[in-house]
């Protein structure tokens, strides 16, 4: 049962009623428990545990958002996990009407329906800090709050094949490969910022709040009915007033760092008039790479600019400059494009842009914070597919037909990782972050093709001859190679002939 | 929910709590009997109306949904979950460390196990049927260190309370940890909902929490004025 418990305080700010707000959910959400309590933001635990009784999710409208580290303790007495509630604060909604509200609440309930709760492993426990300990401090139980950290879904991770791009994102050098293959979180370094969670190409890092399936609920839910709206991505440490920009729909993240560029493109692409990324202004950030935060949203500027939008639609609300809003903005040409791709899906980004280009296919930008790749071969691809079997992605792929093997290319689900670069046992695999719409347009094709050498005695595939060709001149005389450019490996087994390593 | 008090929580309390949560969690992974079925629902009840150190923690939401669980079970359904997730594994012990975990030498498991025991000065009962690395024994094994911790809080011997949870540390570390998750994976895909599921989850929720936990506990007292 989901509750959505809403603070009468609201009802003496103005515009808000309880009855617009109620008909308003029970048109939207007909299934869940609404209620309201007087007084649950001056008293948050008291009435929380007079209605939770039952409830495994919940949206909490409340005047202004609680304390995070008080508010889950008492989400945990009652028995509520922290990562299934939402916290919706409508203060700021005074003068606003009762649908607004229950929009907002509406796209609460949604993400957290979406939500997989959090896992045991996936909660780090911290001791609150105290000063100097009485000795009779030390035999107390010291307050505990927990912070989330992502869980590796072993079946999914993609690290037994050399994908590394978590790795390489994380800012503190929390994951690693473990031994037995799938990537390992750190808790001790991980301050759950989310940031891999969001580039991993297999959906293969789980962390509540951060989780795509999650964000990509309640953004569809705050469009839905509301074309042209501003989407803002808020670190929920960013606290107050700036958890909600005025003008701005706001979708809470864990950290600024946890914001794709692709789920950008995708807000604009599904028909917000403008994104913006909030980050907190707190000395620790969870990711601690603000330029990389701004990067990606001027990649998103420049990228706009390229397609001939305006490139104020990607906006970093940062605490030195006015926080435009949406209407600031100027209106978009396109209507929203259809879409297929789930956010955490790779095509994803690339299908927001062939949505926003409409067509432009001379567009490109090359950039360091571009979510796209291109790959392209020097000279000397031997079609071994070494490059295809370490890709994370499935954007290279090695593709035979009867007289020869094509080394193909899907730049719509190139992440730009370079995984593939260092598996070239030729070195001639060169990968560079770029966004060129043609390329995505162009689907998949082949960089590379050669003629399949045939069996003399089965007639079955042998090797690429690109291949046969550089052993040959990596062996020279020795007739080693002759032996494996005549015959397919298990008719040299069958003969007692020398296998191919 | 427990009664509101004033006090806070102590460590000893925590102890204790985490004593009686492995010991019951231990007892639900043995075969179910009569006697054990019928103190059951009265146990949970008891353990319900407790907990004030445990329903401060992130342990509370998965251990209250296994007492909710147990206080109204019977015999028969205790035997019957007990059944559901394992009707299809046919080997012999299959609530076992060597049975469930990453794939390892179980000679060496069960003298590792055999020697942490010994050393901690744990014999399983003349008439336990179970080996070492069952999870009943492990269980149980962690509920006697947090006995031992929250005895050393009460004669207020910090020394003991630290060697008992020095040991709680390694012993999570090197053998719950490493396969309570699996099990619990594979038990909830096999039957979500019965009693053995939600032991399992709570189980795995302690041993999840407490590898963490304890080690920062250690941590600050390490740091404290003597």
């Amino acid at each position: 049962m989901t509750l959505v418990l809403l603070c009468r305080d609201l009802t003496r700010l103005g515009g808000l009623t309880p009855d617009e707000i109620a008909a308003e959910l029970a048109r939207r959400e007909p299934d869940a428990r609404l209620a309201w309590a007087p007084g649950p933001c001056r008293d948050f635990g008291r009435w929380l545990g007079r209605h939770a009784d039952g409830a495994e999710r919940a949206v909490l409208g409340l005047c202004a958002a609680p304390e995070p580290a008080a508010r889950d303790v008492h989400l945990r007495r009652v028995g509520l996990d922290p990562a299934t509630v939402e916290v919706v604060a409508l203060g700021r909604d005074t003068g606003s009407s009762g649908d607004h509200a229950a929009h907002r609440l509406a796209a609460a309930l949604a993400r957290v329906r979406a939500s997989r709760g959090s896992r045991p492993e996936g909660l780090k426990p911290v001791l609150a800090r105290q000063g100097e300990l009485s000795r009779r401090a030390v035999l107390t139980l010291p307050a505990v709050t927990y912070e989330a950290i992502p869980v590796v879904d072993a079946a999914r991770c993609a690290a037994v094949d050399g994908c590394r791009i978590c790795e390489a994102t994380c800012p503190h050098g929390a994951l690693a490969p473990g031994p037995e293959g799938p990537m390992t979180v750190e808790p001790a370094r991980c301050t759950g910022c989310g940031a891999c969670v969001a580039v991993c190409p297999r959906v293969a890092l789980g962390l509540p709040r951060a989780a795509p399936a999650e964000i990509e609920a309640q953004l569809d839910a705050l469009l839905d009915g509301r074309p042209g709206a501003g989407i803002a991505f808020v670190c929920e440490r960013a606290g107050g007033d700036d958890l909600d920009p005025v003008g701005w729909l706001p979708v809470p993240v864990p950290c600024a760092g946890a914001v794709a560029p692709g789920w950008l493109l995708q807000a604009l692409a599904r028909g917000a008039s403008a994104v913006a990324v909030k980050p907190c202004a707190q000395a620790d950030c969870r990711f601690g790479r603000p330029e990389i935060v701004a990067g990606q949203v001027a990649y998103c500027r420049t990228l706009l600019e390229t397609l001939g939008e305006p490139p104020e639609r990607a906006q970093l609300l940062a605490d030195d400059r006015p926080i435009p809003t949406p209407a600031d903005v100027p209106r978009p040409a396109a209507a929203p494009a259809p879409r297929r791709a789930t956010l955490g899906d790779p095509a994803a980004a690339a299908e927001a842009v062939l949505g926003l280009a409409r067509g432009r296919l001379a567009a490109a930008v090359v950039h360091s914070q571009s979510p796209l790749g291109l790959v392209d071969l020097a000279p000397g691809c031997t079609a071994c597919g070494a490059c295809a079997r370490v890709c994370p992605t499935g954007a290279l792929g090695l593709e035979r037909d009867d007289d020869s093997v094509a080394l193909t290319f899907e730049a719509a689900r190139c992440v730009g990782c370079a995984a593939c670069a260092p598996a070239c046992p030729e070195r001639v695999v060169q990968v560079t972050r770029a966004t060129a719409v043609s390329q995505l347009a162009a689907g998949r094709r082949a960089l590379h093709r050669s003629a399949e050498a045939r069996c003399a005695a089965c007639g079955g595939p042998v090797a690429p001859r690109a291949m046969l060709d550089r052993l040959r001149a990596l062996l020279g005389d020795d007739p080693v190679a002759a032996v494996i450019a005549r015959h397919c490996p298990a008719c040299r087994a069958a003969s007692g002939r020398p296998p191919a390593r | 929910m427990p009664a509101r008090t004033r006090r806070a929580p102590s460590l000893r309390d925590l102890a204790r709590e985490r004593e009686a949560a492995y010991r019951l969690l231990g007892t639900l992974f043995l075969p179910p009997t009569p006697a054990g079925a019928a103190a059951l629902p009265g146990a949970a009840r008891t353990l319900r109306g407790t907990g004030r150190a445990l329903a401060r923690l992130a342990v509370w939401r998965p251990w209250t949904r296994l007492l909710d669980a147990a206080a109204t079970v019977t015999l028969e359904e205790l035997a019957a979950d007990y059944r559901r997730p394992f009707a299809a594994h046919t080997s012999r012990s299959p609530l076992c460390e060597s049975t469930w975990g990453a794939p390892v030498d179980v000679p060496v498991v069960i003298a590792a196990l055999e020697r942490e025991y010994a050393a901690a000065g744990f014999t399983p009962a003349p008439g336990c049927a179970e080996p070492p690395d069952h999870a009943a024994v492990e269980l149980e094994f962690l509920g006697l260190l947090c006995c031992r911790e929250a005895e050393a809080w009460a004669r207020d011997d910090r020394e003991a309370a630290a060697g008992a949870l020095a040991r709680q540390a390694g012993f999570l570390e090197e053998h719950p940890a490493r396969w309570f998750g699996h099990l619990g994976r594979l038990v909830a895909a096999r039957d979500g909902a019965g009693l053995v599921a939600l032991a399992t989850e709570a189980a795995w929720a302690f041993i999840a929490h407490d590898r963490r936990l304890v080690p920062l506990i250690l941590d600050r007292l390490s740091c404290a004025p003597r």
